[in-house]
């Protein structure tokens, strides 16, 4: 029995020092290589997060803005993304980072290391993830993980062959013609009129946050300027019921990044897609606005908040 | 799932249990054993564990009743009670929706105004394979051919020993019994075997069934899609699929046994080297092709009678054995396809031409060999056709689509990493073939080679598994039946 177990010992290590190898010398060789997109020098502004900033934002009318923000993105790949993007473009010396009160539910664990968050997430970025992070996401999951690995070294070997090297991120301004805002508040209100606001005011997902920590360590390790973001939300928001800890949390873990809460921007309900997201008359309204607001030198000002709620005022009273 | 962390962990946790505090004494084993197994099974759904203690009693009592008693017919009574409570409860859990289905539909065809409602009943795993395996047990005591075991705990544990429980190989009374009432000891050569044989059968289902089965699936899905080439490439994949599941299935069974001292028959003789249909299922799921000839075929009187009783028998074997595999007229059509295939060659008395192993001492097979085995394949990949459709006027329109001329063009489906797919493909066929002469594939391969390329080969295997799992594994074909 102990020569079993013995040899079985040595061939179990055998085979992750495989796979390690395996694993370093094909991400190593396509990080070397990577080729990431130079944005052009008209571009100052990244905006990174989940669907909300996917769809809020559009990048062809915020003409000096680019949106990398992905649906159902956890911060993990966002810091991995935009960290690769902005090295990459040292002339974007400004980053928004999209933090919707979602972000901070405990379900975000799950777009973090869930099997199918991993398989989506992690593809792309397989090359870029640290040894460190690759190690904790194996604990959380371990076959997710090796699952995702697993695809992700089968297209590690495909972009060696043919000897590809582009960094394709998943990622950009995406445009939603949905229009049932109206549909689902009916709804929500003749089902169950008392679970308008049910939700999670205290559940926390530390690991998503944590990530976002390091996205503003890496920006201000670079002299990168680093804005947390509020898009525009429906007033029936459900996750809006977190709003203290919310508000906790970026007076603690976020102290000392700016925050710039468009969450308020006024809207009717025919411009949201549904209760999270705009549509698209929403974000074309929305985009045309910051668009001039950034034009107007807006990020140079002090007292941001007081001029953006001032704005909202103005619309609101049609002026 | 076998090929699951989950009953990595499992396993590990028994296999240490039982080697460090049951390995002491036979009992303690058994006991062990069962207590793993029936934890297993509820692991799935607790409630039908009921089925098979019902069923582990039931035999067990009526095996002791047929050795009591010498008066004949009173020995059939007690026989005749196994069968219908065996029989009795898999016709109700997994025909019961086909019988009342096929009556309301025969019913109105004739134009008559009835209906009767079906249940929703859910088939409990692995019930084909345990009652087939209990109803060996009482038969053998019937025939005298074995005799009762009076230990309820190794009877218990025989019926529901976790490696074959779900999905066989559907072992004997005769064959496996005996062991649970020896002690094992742990056996070093045979732990290595039967990692050995784990390894493969891990490689056939990953790598092999789980690969084919993407493209299957979207291949039957819609065959209007694809061009007769896609169409028989689609089937063939099957055929690959079908045989890297259940046979990968049976190895890692088999293999998870040997760590536990145990042995269980050898379900898959590398079926796809056959050099006619008789060949075919003399290599392809032994245990139910033989469990079927000795307890049905044979008691029919085989092959021994005239021409006509013989034809009978042939169709009923492989009727019912179509049958077995679910509830549904494709599976009859598909036993009635082999059945008209095998007829010729028992009736001209060519049926045991091929008994020995292709080319044994060859590196290749010869021309004739090559064109009898690749002729052989080619048909069991179109009988395929008919088990994997989920119908018969599906199975028609795949027939029907597939004899075009666009047979002579290029598939017309994108395959995924074909420059790791096409080599790995080649080199597991040329691993069958070249491990023709063991049990499984790599049994002897390589095997007077130094330990370095031994071990080489084993990392080779176990990397190409890590690499090649597709994203969502399938579960095992056979856990349906």
């Amino acid at each position: 029995m102990k020569k079993f177990l013995l040899n079985l010992f040595f061939l179990v290590t055998a085979l992750v020092i495989l796979f390690l190898l395996f694993e370093y010398s094909t991400s190593t060789l396509i990080g070397d290589r990577l080729q990431v997109k130079k944005e052009g020098k008209d571009i100052k502004y990244f905006v990174v997060g989940h669907s909300h900033s996917e769809i809020a934002y559009n990048d062809t009318i915020i003409k000096e803005l680019k949106n990398i923000s992905y649906a159902g993105e956890s911060y993990l790949s966002s810091y991995y993304k935009a960290k690769i993007l902005l090295k990459n473009n040292p002339h974007i010396d400004t980053i928004f980072v999209e933090l919707s009160n979602n972000y901070l539910d405990k379900h975000m664990d799950e777009w973090i290391w869930g099997s199918d968050f991993l398989l989506m997430g992690y593809l792309d970025l397989s090359s870029t993830v640290s040894a460190e992070d690759k190690w904790w996401l194996f604990k959380k999951n371990p076959s997710g993980f090796l699952a995702a690995s697993s695809l992700a070294g089968k297209v590690r070997l495909k972009r060696i062959r043919s000897a590809y090297y582009d960094f394709d991120y998943a990622g950009g301004f995406r445009y939603l013609k949905r229009d049932k805002t109206d549909s689902l508040l009916k709804a929500i209100v003749r089902n169950a009129p008392d679970t308008i606001f049910a939700g999670t005011a205290e559940k926390f997902s530390t690991q998503n946050l944590r990530f976002l920590k390091k996205l503003v360590e890496f920006c201000e390790d670079n002299e990168i300027k680093i804005y947390l973001i509020r898009s525009p939300l429906h007033s029936f928001y459900r996750e809006h019921l977190n709003e203290k800890l919310y508000y906790r949390v970026l007076e603690t873990d976020l102290k000392g990044v700016e925050f710039l809460d468009f969450s308020r921007f006024p809207l009717s309900n025919t411009e949201f897609g549904d209760l999270s997201h705009l549509n698209y008359k929403g974000t074309r309204k929305y985009s045309i606005w910051l668009d001039s607001l950034l034009q107007s030198g807006f990020l140079d000002k002090k007292n941001k908040q007081e001029i953006i709620d001032k704005e909202f005022d103005r619309i609101n009273s049609g002026r | 799932m076998f090929n699951s962390f989950d009953f990595g962990i499992f396993f590990t946790i028994v296999f240490s249990i039982y080697w460090m505090i049951g390995g002491k004494k036979i009992s303690f084993q058994n006991l062990f054993l069962l207590i793993a197994s029936y934890f297993f099974y509820a692991w799935w759904d607790w409630r039908f564990l009921i089925l098979i203690i019902a069923s582990t009693v039931v035999d067990y009592a009526l095996g002791l009743q047929l050795e009591r008693t010498s008066n004949t017919s009173l020995r059939k009574i007690w026989l005749y009670c196994s069968l219908f409570f065996n029989l009795g409860l898999l016709a109700f859990l997994k025909y019961f929706n086909f019988f009342i289905e096929s009556i309301n539909s025969g019913v109105q065809f004739l134009g008559i105004d009835f209906s009767t409602e079906s249940l929703n009943i859910i088939l409990p795993v692995g019930i084909s394979f345990y009652t087939f395996q209990t109803l060996s047990y009482t038969i053998d005591i019937y025939r005298k051919r074995l005799n009762p075991t009076k230990n309820f705990i190794a009877f218990a544990t025989y019926v529901t020993f976790f490696p074959q429980l779900v999905a066989g190989p559907i072992e004997r009374a005769i064959n496996l019994l005996p062991q649970f009432h020896k002690k094992r000891s742990f056996n070093y050569r045979e732990a290595v075997n039967g990692c050995k044989q784990i390894l493969w059968g891990l490689a056939k289902k990953v790598i092999i069934a789980d690969n084919c089965a993407r493209y299957v699936d979207i291949i039957f899905d819609d065959p209007t899609q694809y061009n007769s080439s896609t169409l028989l490439l689609g089937a063939f994949l099957f055929a690959l699929q079908i045989y890297g599941d259940f046979s990968g299935y049976s190895d890692i069974a088999i293999g998870t046994a040997k760590l536990f001292g145990l042995r269980l028959s050898q379900n898959f003789n590398f079926p796809y080297f056959s050099r006619d249909i008789a060949e075919f299922w003399r290599r392809w799921h032994i245990s139910l092709s033989t469990w079927f000839r000795d307890y049905l075929y044979i008691p029919l009187g085989g092959s021994k009678r005239s021409r006509s009783i013989t034809t009978r028998n042939v169709f009923v074997i492989f009727l019912v054995s179509g049958f077995w595999h679910g509830a549904n007229w494709t599976f009859i059509a598909w036993g009635a396809m082999h059945a008209l295939l095998f007829l010729p060659l028992i009736l001209l008395g060519w049926n045991r031409r091929n008994t020995n192993l292709i080319s044994p001492t060859k590196y290749l097979p010869g021309i004739k060999e090559f064109f009898q085995v690749t002729f052989t394949f080619l048909i069991i990949v179109l009988t395929w056709i008919m088990f994997r459709a989920d119908s018969i006027e599906e199975a028609m329109l795949y027939y029907s689509k597939l004899l075009s001329f666009s047979l002579l063009e290029l598939p017309n489906i994108n395959v995924d990493y074909l420059f790791l797919i096409i080599p790995i493909f080649l080199l597991f066929i040329l691993a069958e073939w070249f491990g023709r002469n063991g049990e499984y594939a790599i049994e002897h391969l390589f095997s007077s080679k130094p330990r370095f390329i031994r071990w080489s080969m084993y990392l080779a295997i176990a990397f190409c598994i890590y690499l090649m799992q597709p994203i969502k594994s399938s579960e095992f074909i056979y856990f349906q039946f």
